[in-house]
């Protein structure tokens, strides 16, 4: 019942929802109309035509000039039949409706409908929805340009739920991942990751953000380096990761490769033996692995001194060599930066070191932003083949006294000769002239002394050279034969690999040591031994030289070089030996009359005979003493 | 020193010049040379055997003067050897020395020094000859003395008595008194002195 001591509208209402029905009575109905806030119609259920429309029904229709009442539902519709659609199958709501309106004018609504069927009447409620679908309008072209952006943007992007299924994802995604149809069915990231761990970079609350790179596979198994950024979306009340994707493969992956690689040749070197030191030189810092300070004997805590720390420490005398090399780099005239210097050791001693190194990185200007090298100890190298090097160097010039002291030899021969022929035949003249006594003249007896004067002169210049010559005299010490002969096998190894030779040693056991020059006798054998090998230039079959020692009857110590060689005439075996005589263009023919000078001045034995089947022996006796 | 007979010096050097005027400096001085070029060549040459003395080159073709010396003494004989060579040192001349060469002349040399070293090994070759007829005159006579004379002999040039040697040899001293005055006159000699000197100069004393 409505209480009058209440406003109206409320304890209507009110009553309205407590007593339905009271509600089902007409003048209700009425009341109910008119008050009404919303539009509402009131419809004959039997014509189907408005009975009554309230004040905002009728600024809904908006006219006054339409005759909204006595005007049959249907005719409200852009199309009659939805609403007679609507009556015949008693809808009670239509969720959206065109009406007609009088201007001609479309009007969104969305109707509920109340049967009240006893007082053979149908409530009409109307909402208005033409702001609501303008806004949703709005909405929904929006939503699809962005689809359409997000389907043709070039940058791979998916869109993920909470649970990391991908439920949406561009063309370029399915590209990227080679599914075909440019589409990508609902699936999990995870599937998709290499490193399944990676799920977790996802996870992190912060927006935007990179991630970083990281593997993903495709479907023909492939796999792609790939950088995400992960923005968080929020849409009716659900939540969406949109992931752009970035494949840096072939860019940032060929970089972290190399330091990947890098890493792992750092790691490889410093387990081998090489150090490795990394300079940067737009910052002057430098960083030296664990190897280079071992070399240098310095700890872990040097490791990163500035690289003017480790420059001080090159030798003076290599300190310039480095630079240049480093600028030709810089200048871009030299690959890298390679050679032996010398680094100066915690306790101050200084070793040989190997460096070698390169920029791997330079900045967009082109200037250098990072050396990476590699440091080798070399220095029992270095002192080895210093060594060597004075060992070949004292063999040279052995062998150039020794070919010096031939030729002056077989030069003082020559002359010596014919000058004690011409003192002795003046000598006779001189004397036959003195038999005749004064009839002779004074100038002819004096022209003859002259000559014997000279003569003589001439004779002691020549043996002054010859002493001068000969004054690498004998250093006399005990020596191992065998000892020496390896010792020739080796530099002669040399030459032996350049001709594809092999060098045997037959030596004997238990040999006495003889007494003589060590160098003299080594540079015989290295002679020997090299015109075996040169010998057997020629030969097609496997090429030997055999080096033999052994102890003969007359307790000398026999060595015998032989080859495979062409092999001497009986003729030529006779001659070889002689100075000057040679098979070689480019020889002297000093070598063989060296060898044999050498033997003589040990009291030895130097011989020719020919080897079986082919080739030729040089043999060498020398006396145990 | 008995100049009889004109000596003969062998020349032996590849060196044809060498040869020749070597040869013809000796001549200067009535000495005669005959020249060589190689060792075999005066191996050949049995008139070479009569030579007085031999100059000898240290490099030869074959085999070295230094060797040939050493290795055929017993042909070369007491001849004294003069070597001569182009490119000595001391260790080559010490070797000469030691095989018992007269000299090592270095190449050229002074005509004088080679003269004067010619003639003193023609002397000395007379010399040994001398020596060499004394001894072969002391030898033969030993040749003629009965073995128990040579026994007491050896006997005697010790000094010992004749009653000594007679009890060492187990005979009487009236036979050792017979053997030692046929010793005296077969060997020719005065007195016992006479004996020891000949003897000596034959190398034959002896212990008994």
């Amino acid at each position: 019942m409505a209480d009058p001591s209440q406003p109206d509208d409320p304890g209507f209402l009110t009553n309205f929802q407590v007593d339905r029905k009271s509600l089902l009575t007409r003048d209700i109905g009425e009341r109910l109309l008119a008050l009404s806030p919303s539009p509402v119609l009131l419809l004959d259920m039997k014509s189907a035509s408005i009975i009554e429309a309230n004040p905002a029904a009728q600024a809904i229709f908006g006219s006054a000039q339409l005759p909204l009442v006595g005007t049959h539902f249907m005719h409200c519709f852009r199309h009659p039949e939805d609403g007679k659609h609507i009556l015949d199958e008693r809808l009670e709501h239509v969720a959206l409706q065109y009406f007609v309106l009088g201007a001609g004018r479309h009007l969104p609504v969305e109707l509920d409908l109340r049967r009240l069927d006893d007082a053979g009447v149908i409530l009409v409620f109307i909402r208005d929805l033409t702001s609501r679908l303008a806004l949703d309008n709005q909405r929904l072209i929006a939503q699809r340009n962005y689809r359409l952006l997000f389907d043709n943007a070039p940058q791979p992007m998916m869109l993920l739920d909470k649970g990391f299924v991908i439920v949406g994802a561009n063309r370029a995604a399915a590209i990227l991942y080679g599914f075909a149809d440019n589409e990508i069915p609902l699936l999990s990231l995870k599937a998709m990751l290499v490193n399944p761990r990676d799920l977790d970079q996802y996870r992190v609350q912060l927006d935007p953000r990179t991630l970083a790179p990281q593997w993903h596979w495709r479907t023909d198994g492939s796999q792609r380096l790939i950088e995400p950024s992960v923005s968080t979306l929020r849409r009716e009340r659900q939540t969406f990761l949109l992931v752009v994707l970035r494949d840096v493969t072939d860019s940032e992956h060929q970089i972290a490769e190399l330091r990947r690689a890098e890493e792992r040749w750092r790691f490889a070197l410093d387990g081998h033996g090489d150090g490795v030191w990394e300079w940067l030189p737009q910052s002057g810092e430098a960083i030296v692995s664990q190897r280079f300070l071992d070399m240098l004997g310095f700890g872990v805590e040097d490791a990163r001194h500035p690289f003017d720390y480790w420059d001080a420490r090159v030798h003076p005398e290599d300190y310039l060599r480095m630079h240049l090399a480093i600028m030709q780099h810089f200048l871009a005239e030299s690959p890298v930066i390679a050679g032996e210097y010398r680094m100066m050791t915690v306790d101050g001693q200084y070793r040989w070191l190997a460096i070698r190194a390169r920029a791997i990185e330079t900045d967009a200007s082109g200037r250098i932003d990072r050396i990476i090298g590699t440091v080798r100890d070399v220095h029992e190298q270095r002192r080895q083949e210093q060594r060597e090097r004075l060992q070949q160097e004292q063999l040279m010039h052995t062998a150039r006294l020794a070919t010096m002291g031939e030729l002056v030899t077989m030069i003082a021969h020559e002359v010596t000769q014919p000058l004690t022929a011409i003192s002795n035949y003046s000598a006779v003249a001189r004397r036959h002239l003195q038999r005749q006594g004064d009839s002779v003249p004074a100038d002819a007896t004096h022209a003859l002394n002259r000559i014997s004067e000279l003569v003589s002169h001439a004779g002691e210049v020549v043996h002054r050279i010859r002493s001068f010559v000969r004054k690498g005299e004998l250093r006399l010490e005990p020596i191992s034969i065998n000892v020496l002969i390896v010792d020739v096998a080796r530099l002669a190894e040399i030459q032996a690999r350049a001709l594809s030779a092999e060098i045997d040693l037959d030596l004997a056991i238990g040999l006495p040591e003889l007494t003589g020059d060590r160098m003299q006798l080594g540079q015989m054998l290295l002679n020997l031994a090299r015109n075996g090998l040169e010998a057997m230039g020629a030969v097609d079959g496997p090429r030997r030289l055999k080096l033999r020692s052994a102890l003969n009857s007359e307790n000398e110590i026999t060595v015998e070089v032989e080859d495979c060689g062409c092999g001497l005439s009986a003729a030529l075996a006779m001659d070889v030996i002689t100075p000057f005589f040679t098979t070689k263009p480019e020889g002297l023919g000093m070598g063989l009359a060296i060898c044999k000078t050498v033997v003589e001045n040990h009291q030895g034995r130097l011989w020719v005979s020919a080897a079986k089947p082919a080739g030729t022996v040089f043999h060498v006796a020398l006396p145990v003493r | 020193m008995t100049e009889s007979k004109q000596a003969l010096i062998c020349v032996i050097d590849d060196d044809d010049a060498v040869r020749e005027s070597v040869t013809m400096l000796l001549a200067t001085v009535g000495v005669a040379a005959c020249g060589y070029r190689d060792c075999q060549a005066f191996l050949k040459d049995e008139a070479a055997r009569a030579a007085d003395a031999m100059i000898l080159d240290v490099r030869l073709p074959g085999i070295n003067g230094l060797e040939f010396h050493e290795k055929f003494a017993e042909r070369i004989g007491d001849m004294p050897v003069i070597f001569i060579s182009g490119h000595g040192d001391i260790p080559m001349a010490v070797r000469a020395m030691r095989q018992g060469a007269l000299d090592f002349l270095q190449k050229p040399f002074a005509e004088q020094t080679l003269i004067d070293r010619v003639n003193q090994a023609i002397a000395l070759a007379a010399q040994r000859r001398e020596k060499r007829s004394e001894v072969a005159a002391v030898q033969s006579l030993l040749d003629q003395l009965t073995p128990r004379e040579r026994e007491v002999l050896d006997y005697m040039v010790q000094g010992h008595s004749s009653k000594v040697i007679a009890n060492a040899l187990d005979i009487s001293a009236r036979t050792i008194e017979q053997h030692r005055a046929r010793i005296m006159e077969k060997m020719q000699v005065g007195s016992v002195a006479e004996l020891v000197h000949a003897l000596t100069l034959a190398g034959e004393a002896r212990h008994p």
